[in-house]
């Protein structure tokens, strides 16, 4: 779990601003109020585990409390929780039930049409940003690792010629 | 602190400040060095024994990098497209039309080791053609002195730091061994040596400051790939545990960390007096018999002007009015891709593979300046999870994960850095809307590329594209380089060195043509960038060098290439 301590955070702090110089994302229209609820949770939280699900060696984006992590970021960015809640509640706008309770070959459905969409609208900008922070927050993980040839940190062992010579 | 009595202050404590303090402390003198940044713990700042170790790039406390603004960049002509940043993941990675800054633009650190702290520790030798710039190819700069004037230096810091290197560099000849036997090389390194070789391009050990065995009380490197994080172990020669080490251990080195310089003073005559610095909200002053300025190619200039006075109005050692001008950047290159089969490519030192073949000024058919090729698939990330799963793959879901473990540990990336021609675009000044707190105009950069470097640059791609396909990989998926990206690392020549008073800043010994007791000793000197040079070894033995001149009033004989 990361505590998004200081140094990790403007690690995060940077993407976002890279997303928001990327291009000229439209954030204009949202004038509502934009305090996230449960719809809005479940949204993300069910967005995330689309991008990293769980399965045979290592566990979902929310096992590892990556949607957790992105909560308690936004609070301190406000361009970046505006463009968290207009996705969130765009997730529970594609004219059905809300995301989180798509089916799951529906929720692939719409998030890889997110993939395709205008870079300078608010799905695909979403997308972008939501899948490169949350790679990042769930391969902190230890127990993300599994399946992959390394398993611990590079120090204090690092890796010995005799490991890969 | 301002009643004790120095032989010399010396500003910024990265490798010119640091090699420099050494050296006079070693033969007797009592210097201060003065230090902007902080002074870094590496049990508590640097973060590899983490599990989130790739989130933290070098530490960046307050105070650990100097101001600085951008001026204009280039416009982005769309028929050197061919030469856009991008990567698999996410497209084009700057989707402006002109060409912008890569996180800062300005890569350095400030602080006691200054970049030697994140670099990732080449330790080179400048190509002897590279110093004729001029004379030989009728472009650039010459250098007031030649190779054989610098070798004995090069020998001297090579020793204190405990460079590994091969036994040979071709026109870089050597009057010693290495200190050290050259690293093994990593699969990656393995890999691309192989493929250079259909493609008749030879490779080698790189020299490294890195330690390939225990040495001066210092243990040898484990092999982790993540140099430029910053090294817990204390075997990578930054100068925290080589120069400024040894300086500490004579007892005649005062270090002052937190101590950015805020004032220097000359008399009409030109004798620098004194100079002020500034601990929290103190000012204090102290009185010098010497300054040597080391704070890097962009704080030094703007030390200088920043400095101006009636009887210097136009700043300090600029009656050439050179100061800040000839700057000269990182001209980079970055292809890299997946090779299945390959395991275990994130282990191993960074760059530990180098080509010099095209390094010569004359060996890229079109345009004078040459460049080098090197390892760099641990240099550039490719050591951790998060780089694969965010740079190289599209997409998400299972296949994503599934990609991630298949692939991880067979990333191969070839890096190119070249020569760096400067023009009327590339200077720094000083920007009249930014001050520091200490009420400082701060610097202004400004970098323009010209043809000559993206003709030198797209040569680069090419020949990295051509290397990733015969080391067999079938599809590129992350390229980045300077046409589009500002991204400097190595920065050079705002104080350039030269035998005229008339149209450079210092001497061959790096003493200010102006005033007599000023001496400059970092890459704002260089009269020219090299041909992909990493800067710090040459760097280090011109300040060993002006601090002879300085003692003895005299440097080492020029060596003689064997016979």
């Amino acid at each position: 779990m990361d505590d998004l301590g200081s140094i990790s955070r403007r690690r995060l702090c940077k993407i976002v601003g890279a997303f928001f110089v990327g291009g000229a994302v439209n954030l204009a229209f949202a004038a509502a109020p934009l305090t996230p609820g449960a719809a809005e949770h479940a949204a993300l939280a069910s967005f995330v585990d689309t991008l990293l699900p769980r399965d045979g060696l290592s566990g979902s984006a929310t096992d590892l409390g990556v949607d957790q992590q992105i909560w308690t970021f936004s609070k301190t960015e406000p361009d970046f929780r505006k463009l968290l809640n207009l996705g969130c509640r765009w997730l529970n706008m594609t004219g059905g039930p809300p995301f989180s309770k798509l089916a799951v070959d529906q929720q692939l459905a719409v998030v890889s049409w997110m993939a395709q969409s205008d870079w300078n609208e608010i799905p695909r900008r979403f997308y972008e940003l939501l899948r490169q922070i949350s790679l990042e927050l769930y391969y902190s993980a230890l127990s993300a690792w599994h399946g992959l040839p390394i398993q611990n940190p590079p120090q204090p062992v690092g890796y010995p010629p005799s490991s890969w010579s | 602190m301002t009643d004790k009595r120095f032989d010399a202050i010396i500003v910024g404590a990265g490798a010119g400040g640091a090699a420099a303090a050494w050296r006079l402390c070693e033969q007797g003198l009592a210097v201060l060095l003065l230090e902007a940044g902080p002074r870094f713990d590496p049990a508590r700042d640097y973060k590899l024994n983490q599990p989130d170790w790739e989130r933290h790039q070098f530490p960046e406390p307050r105070g650990s990098r100097g101001t600085f603004t951008l001026g204009q960049f280039d416009r982005l002509d769309p028929a050197d497209s061919d030469l856009r940043s991008w990567n698999s993941s996410i497209g084009p990675t700057v989707r402006s039309e002109t060409r912008q800054a890569m996180g800062p633009g300005y890569w350095h650190v400030q602080g006691v080791g200054g970049s030697t702290l994140h670099f990732v520790g080449e330790s080179h030798r400048m190509h002897p053609a590279a110093m004729k710039l001029r004379s030989e190819h009728g472009t650039g700069q010459d250098w007031p002195l030649g190779y054989a004037d610098l070798e004995p230096y090069y020998a001297l810091c090579e020793t204190q730091i405990g460079v590994a290197g091969p036994e040979s560099q071709g026109d870089r000849w050597r009057s010693t061994a290495y200190p050290l036997p050259a690293h093994p090389l990593s699969p990656s390194a393995r890999l691309l040596a192989a493929a250079g070789q259909k493609l008749g391009m030879t490779w080698q050990a790189n020299s490294r400051a890195a330690l390939s065995a225990i040495y001066d009380g210092r243990p040898a490197c484990n092999y982790c790939g993540n140099c430029s994080r910053g090294c817990p172990l204390g075997d990578k020669g930054s100068v925290d545990v080589t120069f400024i080490r040894k300086a500490l251990a004579t007892g005649r080195l005062t270090l002052c960390p937190g101590s950015p310089l805020a004032r220097i003073h000359s008399q009409a005559s030109g004798r620098i007096d004194y100079v002020e610095y500034v601990v929290g909200r103190k000012v204090h002053r102290v009185e010098t018999p010497r300054l040597i300025l080391a704070a890097g190619a962009v704080q030094t200039p703007r030390l200088l002007l920043a400095n101006r006075s009636r009887s210097f109005p136009d700043g300090l050692a600029n009656a050439s009015r050179q100061v800040g001008r000839n700057f000269m950047e990182s001209l980079s290159w970055n292809s890299a891709g997946i090779v299945p089969g390959l395991t275990n490519s994130h282990a191993g030192l960074p760059s530990d593979a180098i080509c010099w073949d095209f390094n010569r000024p004359d060996a890229i058919a079109g345009t004078i300046g040459g460049c080098r090729f090197n390892s760099s698939t641990q240099e550039i990330g490719f050591t951790g999870p998060i780089s694969y799963a965010t740079r190289l793959f599209d997409g998400f879901g299972q296949g994503l994960k599934d990609k991630v473990r298949s692939s991880f540990g067979s990333a191969v990336s070839v890096g190119a850095i070249g020569e760096f021609l400067p023009n009327e675009g590339t200077y720094i000044d000083l920007d009249p809307g930014e001050r520091d707190r200490l009420g400082l105009p701060v610097a202004r950069i400004h970098s323009s590329l010209g043809p000559d470097n993206i003709k030198r640059l797209r040569f680069m791609a090419e020949k990295s594209r051509q290397l990733l396909k015969a080391a067999g990989v079938e599809q590129l998926l992350e390229e980045f380089g300077a046409w589009d990206n500002f991204s400097a690392t190595h920065v050079f020549g705002t104080c350039r060195m030269g035998a005229d008073s008339k149209t450079s800043v210092v001497d061959a010994t790096c003493r200010s043509h102006d005033h007599a007791n000023l001496y400059i000793t970092d890459a704002s000197v260089f009269p020219s960038s090299g041909g992909g040079e990493s800067p710090s070894l040459t760097i280090e033995a011109l300040a060993t060098r002006a601090a002879d001149a300085i003692v003895h009033g005299k440097v080492l004989p020029p060596s003689r290439p064997p016979t």
